[in-house]
């Protein structure tokens, strides 16, 4: 299929985003998970933006605690390290496995996260984080924690002006413990059940539990799940029924084995 | 309409076109520039046919429309003729049976070429989980996957430890490794040829021995056919 037609505009700054998000643009980085819907014409917009010339859109910065890590930054440089420390490692570990290298080679961190597809890995990953989503709108900056921005299928908090400039993720200490499971029947297709466990020492656990039609479940103390996974992923999935038994099963072993994962690591 | 005029590099030479926006690149080089060697096929970035290298690395030409290729340079199947690696790989896909139909080809070569430049010590499982972008529907990959294992291997031979080629490979993690088995059978190992009573990608090997079973199974068919004549005629 071909788009409908729709107007092409390359915004030279950020304030420049933002006014062409006003005026009813919708803004595109990578295009990987908005292209194919115009192709489709499952989206129609008047006009794209596109984000990708913005001063700082792939730019990766450690600001006092945090990594900022610029919206435009590609699922492909993640995975070739562009993120330093055990932070790196982790999001390399998931990076590598989103879709497939010429995806990820134009495909982006804030892209994916503000498309919300309940199925994609950063939608299912960053939550995991006690960190921020950096937005800008015509009022100005202000900052939603990641574990609150998706908030339903395709639909973040995000006003229909404002734009996801960078996420901001905690630097991580080396003993920091990850688990990161997802089942996919091919490589590179749409997971159907994601859970990630992040356990930063000193600091209680954390996991998540996605792809499974809604927004990210976010288990924002995960001790009793890392302490007794068999018998607590259960009562995880209980509430999310009506999930069809394959779907509830698929995500009760994504928490099972997520737990697994991060135990093992040293 | 709305036209844009866009200027792009193409193959090495300069390029500019007046097009829509919402004009695809594959399109774009296909219908504007008559360079139909990349392919389209589900137009929805699934199946790989459309991948040409954008910027210096592969991308899915239908994704990408006319307006962001604005001053990208853009190298389509055309534009490796005098390419050394994309050589071998096309002698190697020739040798290995690495395409029938030869629809996807285009796109698996700009694929297959940036595995072999980005992960030099690739083994084959993870040769044929990084051509899971690519979709084939004549040879069952096991082709292709010994066609890029033959260039990698080729390349190893030849540039030994030396190789000054930065690893770009991240160190193989362990805790992926459940989530890779899950993944199925297109990152599973490949099967020995020997496991396999015939072998489909084997021809040489494989029709003597699909003769000689089909010989068997006649004459023991003929011998029961004969015994069972007998019998009821004494």
């Amino acid at each position: 299929m071909k788009p409908a037609p729709f107007a092409y505009e390359r915004p030279a700054s950020w304030t420049a985003a933002v006014a062409l998000l006003q005026g009813g643009a919708r803004p595109v980085a990578g295009g990987q998970s908005l292209g194919a819907m115009l192709n489709l014409r499952m989206a129609q917009p008047e006009a794209l933006a596109d984000l990708r010339h913005l001063p700082d859109f792939a730019a990766v910065s450690i600001q006092g605690r945090m990594v900022r890590i610029g919206a435009g930054v590609t699922h492909a440089a993640i995975e070739d390290g562009a993120i330093p420390g055990p932070l790196g490692r982790i999001m390399s570990g998931v990076a590598r496995r989103i879709a497939y290298r010429p995806v990820r080679n134009r495909g982006t961190i804030g892209g994916s996260f503000s498309h919300a597809d309940p199925a994609a890995d950063w939608v299912a990953v960053l939550p995991a984080f006690p960190g921020q989503a950096v937005v800008l709108g015509p009022k100005g900056e202000r900052r939603i924690p990641l574990d609150a921005f998706v908030t339903g299928l395709l639909a973040t908090a995000l006003e229909a002006d404002e734009v996801l400039c960078a996420v901001e993720l905690p630097v991580l200490p080396e003993t920091t413990r990850w688990g990161h499971w997802k089942f996919c029947r091919k490589p590179g297709e749409f997971s159907k059940a994601t859970a990630c466990v992040l356990a930063v020492p000193g600091e209680v656990p954390r996991a998540v539990l996605a792809a499974l039609d809604s927004p990210p479940l976010v288990i924002a103390d995960a001790a009793a799940l890392m302490a007794a996974p068999e018998a607590e992923a259960p009562r995880i999935l209980a509430p999310l029924q009506p999930l069809h038994p394959w779907r509830a099963a698929l995500g009760r072993t994504a928490l099972i084995r997520a737990v697994a994962m991060a135990r093992n690591e040293a | 309409m709305t036209r844009l005029t866009v200027h792009l590099t193409v193959n090495g030479e300069p390029a500019e076109v007046s097009v829509e926006p919402r004009t695809h690149l594959a399109d774009l080089v296909r219908g504007e520039l008559m360079l139909t060697g990349t392919h389209l096929g589900c137009e929805h970035g699934v199946c790989g046919a459309c991948t040409v290298e954008l910027d210096g690395a592969p991308a899915r030409a239908c994704l990408t429309h006319a307006g962001t290729c604005d001053g990208a340079a853009v190298r389509t199947i055309e534009g490796f003729a005098d390419d050394e690696v994309m050589a071998a790989l096309r002698e190697a896909f020739s040798q290995e049976h690495a395409l029938q139909c030869g629809y996807c080809t285009p796109g698996m070569l700009v694929t297959a070429r940036d595995i072999v430049l980005r992960l030099p010590d690739a083994d084959a499982e993870r040769v044929r989980e990084e051509l899971s972008g690519n979709l084939c529907r004549c040879t069952g990959y096991r082709g292709i996957v010994r066609a890029v294992m033959r260039v990698l291997e080729a390349r190893r031979t030849a540039q030994p430890d030396d190789d000054p080629m930065p690893d770009a490979v991240a160190p193989r993690d362990d805790r992926y490794a459940l989530s890779l088995a899950m993944t199925g059978w297109a990152t599973g190992p490949l099967p020995p040829a020997s496991t396999l009573a015939i072998d489909p990608t084997d021809r040489i090997a494989g029709e003597p021995r699909l003769m000689a079973w089909m010989a068997t199974t006649l004459v023991l068919f003929a011998t029961v056919a004969a015994t069972i004549f007998a019998a009821l005629h004494p």
